[in-house]
């Protein structure tokens, strides 16, 4: 964010932590910390199913088990079989944003995904990642399905869909960012302030906003996966309809 | 005719002199947060009516046919996506507006 005095207080910043990471200011540099910690506790619920992983699945493996399953359908039904090599990318995404929203939500914690940076490097990872899948499927006749099916109007077309395809990674980043941003904003700016200074009425919204938070962030997760997936599947298919 | 009866009338209305010096940078940052909260405002109401009709129809055609609800929920999803976008550029808009604001 431009402002970044804005953000919330933090553990780190009650803590007196001052280091900040060369070229950056101090709220970016709470906010790169905080990626490792979302990282971290993204790889180590990973790992803890991995190790204690049985044939009748119970607990944590039971909740994997579902969101692997549910996207992996979503990738058969969208790109096709096929598809399933892009699976480690996929849950990749998910995973950590998923974890990251929702840390969030900790009292105390800043959720990486509510800043514009964090979220840009991931669109800007699957935008690579699918235009190279792309050019390495289709060779130089990728550039094809952008000039659209009339050849009359090949040339405006082909500025629309440049247009249209930098777009893509813009509104895929400010997307998330906007919308963990709003919650937070929300409740720690707006909410609360009231709720903890007047009467204990106002407490309601704050409810109200902390279970949208809690609604939004795995919505937000699956829908950026659900994005990825969908450009890659247009990448990938791309003139075979033709 | 009585001023102060007339709540319109500020008590203090600034001297003929005071009038004419008004900070070109003030202007610029009152004009950027209007225009800011315009931006976001207006283009919210496209997307708003966007994701009620995909929804609505949505409700319909499940309520018709309840065995294509998984197949239609994804593509209510991707329907709401788009809708949302539209506002998601007008953010975007708001946000270069908002840097302009000065202090």
């Amino acid at each position: 964010m431009a402002h970044g005095e804005e953000q919330a207080v933090n553990w780190l910043q009650l803590a007196g932590v001052q280091f900040t990471l060369p070229g950056l200011s101090q709220s970016e540099t709470y906010v790169v910390a905080f990626t490792w910690v979302a990282m971290a506790a993204a790889i180590a619920i990973a790992i803890a199913v991995a190790v204690g992983m049985r044939t009748v699945p119970r607990g944590l493996q039971n909740v994997m088990e579902v969101i692997i399953e549910f996207l992996e359908g979503y990738i058969v039904d969208i790109i096709g079989r096929k598809g399933l090599a892009y699976f480690p990318l996929i849950i990749t995404v998910f995973g950590f944003i998923l974890v990251s929203n929702y840390l969030g939500l900790v009292p105390g914690c800043i959720a990486p995904t509510g800043n514009i940076n964090t979220t840009a490097a991931w669109a800007i990872l699957v935008f690579v990642f699918y235009q190279y899948l792309g050019f390495s499927k289709h060779g130089l006749g990728y550039l094809k399905h952008f000039l659209g099916p009339v050849p009359v109007l090949a040339p405006f077309m082909f500025v629309v869909e440049i247009i249209s395809e930098f777009a893509r990674p813009l509104s895929l980043s400010v997307r998330l960012f906007a919308n963990i941003l709003a919650g937070e904003i929300i409740i720690g700016k707006f909410l609360m302030p009231i709720a903890l200074a007047i009467i204990p009425l106002f407490w309601a919204p704050v409810f109200w906003m902390t279970w949208e938070s809690i609604i939004t962030a795995p919505i937000q997760a699956f829908i950026f996966s659900l994005m990825t997936m969908i450009y890659i599947g247009g990448a990938v298919a791309a003139g075979e309809h033709e | 005719m009585n001023n102060s009866s007339n709540c319109f009338v500020p008590l203090n209305p600034p001297k003929e002199e005071e009038m004419g010096t008004l900070d070109p940078k003030m202007l610029v940052s009152a004009l950027a947060a209007l225009g800011a909260g315009l931006a976001i405002g207006l283009g919210a109401i496209g997307s708003g009516i966007g994701i009620g009709v995909v929804s609505g129809k949505y409700l319909e055609s499940v309520a018709r046919q309840p065995e294509l609800q998984s197949k239609l929920t994804t593509y209510l999803i991707i329907g709401i996506v788009f809708c949302e976008t539209v506002t998601l550029y007008a953010f975007v808009v708001a946000m270069l507006l908002y840097t302009k604001i000065a202090g």
